[in-house]
């Protein structure tokens, strides 16, 4: 069944366009990592599927109904960022009365577990924890929540690595036991590689890939050596990256289509990790860093 | 990856009422410190009780037959117009940004989050009204007692049909008064060069007394103010109530949350 989709969804603010003709669907049970830069649309488009942003055009429907003031879609979806806003006098004992009073899944006690693991302070208001511990607490009340639509946006800022794999290792774990649709993105894709199914990717407002982990593992070609001669060989492919290393040395990435091969030792041939190939794909196609200090 | 029918989070259809109860006990929740703040409006208003000088009072008077809101001398009706001017500040409060996006945390909708604060309005109205009410008869009674003058007097002798038709007016005062903050504030998230606008206006009536105005205010004041049947009285504010209560749903209907 598909819980999300999206046909020629655009979203446009007074002095620009977050999104552009943004079209694809999610299935349910899922987890969909939604990667792309900074400003590249992700928070704009999460916001729509969970009902807080109206598209300017395009459809988009989530349970088969438009989430923008849609209560079922609200009923039934959690939307976890770091600006998620408690009352100030609440403390985190209240915090989790609150959601367990608003969320019918809500698993009280898996979330004072989390909180008891992650030692936060159960007698403090949200405002008077970390940074890390207050998107610990986000990320708990959005695990704890089981809504049938999960969205994590960004969801471990200021977390430490330690407390983020454990995070993750909670969130598959949960998953597992009890599946739903859930949409993650962030910035720290190796971390998250190995709990996504599906990837979108998402640059300057529009769709750039929508594929499953699997075929993006498998997707490109990093091809290096000599640069004459990688040239030569990769003159006939289809092309995502180029960069120069040094005076005779070429990277260059193309796209995979299972039939390149090359006996030459001066040219060596690797599978490109997922992350590598998101930061290739994503990069400026224009120059780079260096050129900031020559102009 | 696949699972079984009874692991997966099947979609559950919420009840528009269910929901709206939820947010109002919320924000009763959320807003407990504010009536902390309202009750010592009201012990505040006390104080000034004693005092002398000019404020403003309401409820019914007899005489004239008016339900009236008028500026007049310190006595117990300083009770209830204190705590109408907090809960006027908790209302505008509840249509800002802020407070939209802590509602919007957990399981609403733009107009469940309207229907939700103005019955949460009305309640807190009715609770305000009645308690200050109820506490400037208390003080006027004590007065009465104890500090007699024949102003205070006339005051104090209020009993019966009279006390249910002033607590009646002290009651809708507090609703009107609250709704027209809580749209003030929807107002100002919505259009601040609008609300900016009608500051302006009013302040510049203030200073330079436009004719235009001042009759527009006058009127405005007797068609609301100086209604002397109580049955239309509370027609009038039922029907404002209600026109704020739409133009709120037209604000709010495409506003955007997060």
């Amino acid at each position: 069944m598909t819980v999300i989709s999206c046909i020629d969804v655009n979203k446009n603010y007074r002095h620009h366009r977050a999104n552009e003709d943004v079209s694809f669907s999610v299935k349910e049970n899922t987890i969909t990592g939604v990667i792309g830069r900074n400003g590249a649309g992700k928070t704009t488009l999460l916001k729509m599927i969970a009902g807080y942003l109206r598209p300017t055009s395009g459809d988009i429907t989530v349970f088969q109904k438009h989430p923008y003031n849609s209560l079922t879609v609200s009923y039934n979806r959690i939307f976890v960022d770091d600006q998620m806003v408690f009352p100030a006098s609440f403390n985190l004992a209240n915090i989790i009365d609150m959601c367990q009073d608003f969320y019918p899944n809500f698993d009280r006690k898996f979330a004072y577990n989390l909180i008891d693991y992650f030692e936060l302070p159960l007698k403090r208001t949200q405002y008077e924890l970390s940074k890390g511990q207050k998107s610990s607490l986000h990320f708990i009340v959005g695990l704890a929540a089981r809504c049938p639509l999960t969205i994590f946006d960004e969801p471990t800022t200021g977390m430490d690595s330690t407390v983020r794999k454990d995070f993750y290792r909670a969130l598959l774990k949960d998953y597992i036991a009890h599946p739903r649709t859930i949409l993650l993105s962030s910035h720290q894709i190796q971390e998250i590689e190995h709990l996504l199914e599906d990837v979108l990717i998402l640059d300057h407002g529009k769709l750039l890939m929508h594929e499953s982990i699997d075929d993006l593992r498998a997707y490109a070609l990093k091809v290096s050596g000599d640069a004459q001669l990688v040239k030569k060989v990769t003159a006939e492919r289809d092309i995502i990256y180029e960069e120069r290393i040094g005076n005779n040395e070429l990277n260059v990435i193309i796209k995979n289509d299972g039939s390149f091969q090359t006996y030459d030792d001066r040219i060596s041939t690797e599978g490109l990790p997922v992350h590598e190939l998101l930061s290739y794909v994503t990069k400026k196609r224009k120059g780079g860093i260096d050129d900031v200090f020559h102009k | 990856m696949s699972f079984t029918n009874n692991q997966i989070a099947s979609i559950k259809q919420a009840q528009a009422k269910q929901i709206i109860w939820k947010q109002v006990k919320l924000k009763w929740h959320v807003y407990q410190s504010a009536f902390l703040f309202i009750i010592l409006a009201q012990l505040f208003g006390i104080i000034l009780s004693y005092g002398q000088g000019s404020s403003m009072s309401v409820g019914y008077d007899e005489e004239s037959n008016f339900i009236e809101l008028a500026m007049t001398y310190f006595n117990g009706q300083s009770i209830i117009v204190l705590p109408i001017v907090g809960l006027f500040g908790l209302a505008f409060s509840l249509g800002l940004k802020q407070t939209k996006q802590m509602m919007a945390t957990v399981v609403t909708t733009q107009a469940i989050n309207v229907y939700s604060n103005v019955i949460f309005i009305i309640i807190s109205s009715v609770l305000v009204g009645i308690s200050s009410y109820l506490l400037s008869l208390i003080v006027k009674s004590i007065i009465f007692q104890y500090f007699t003058t024949s102003t205070t007097m006339v005051i104090a002798q209020v009993g019966g049909v009279d006390l249910i038709k002033g607590l009646f007016a002290a009651v809708l005062y507090t609703v009107l008064f609250s709704v027209i903050g809580y749209f003030l504030g929807e107002l100002f998230t919505a259009y601040k060069w609008l609300f900016a606008i009608i500051i302006l206006l009013f302040a510049g009536y203030l200073m330079t007394g436009l004719s235009f105005f001042e009759k527009m205010i006058i009127n405005l004041h007797q068609f609301i103010f100086q209604e002397g049947s109580i049955g239309l009285f509370t027609a009038k504010v039922v029907g404002i109530v209600l026109l704020l209560f739409i133009f709120i749903l037209v604000i709010v209907r495409r506003q955007e949350v997060r």
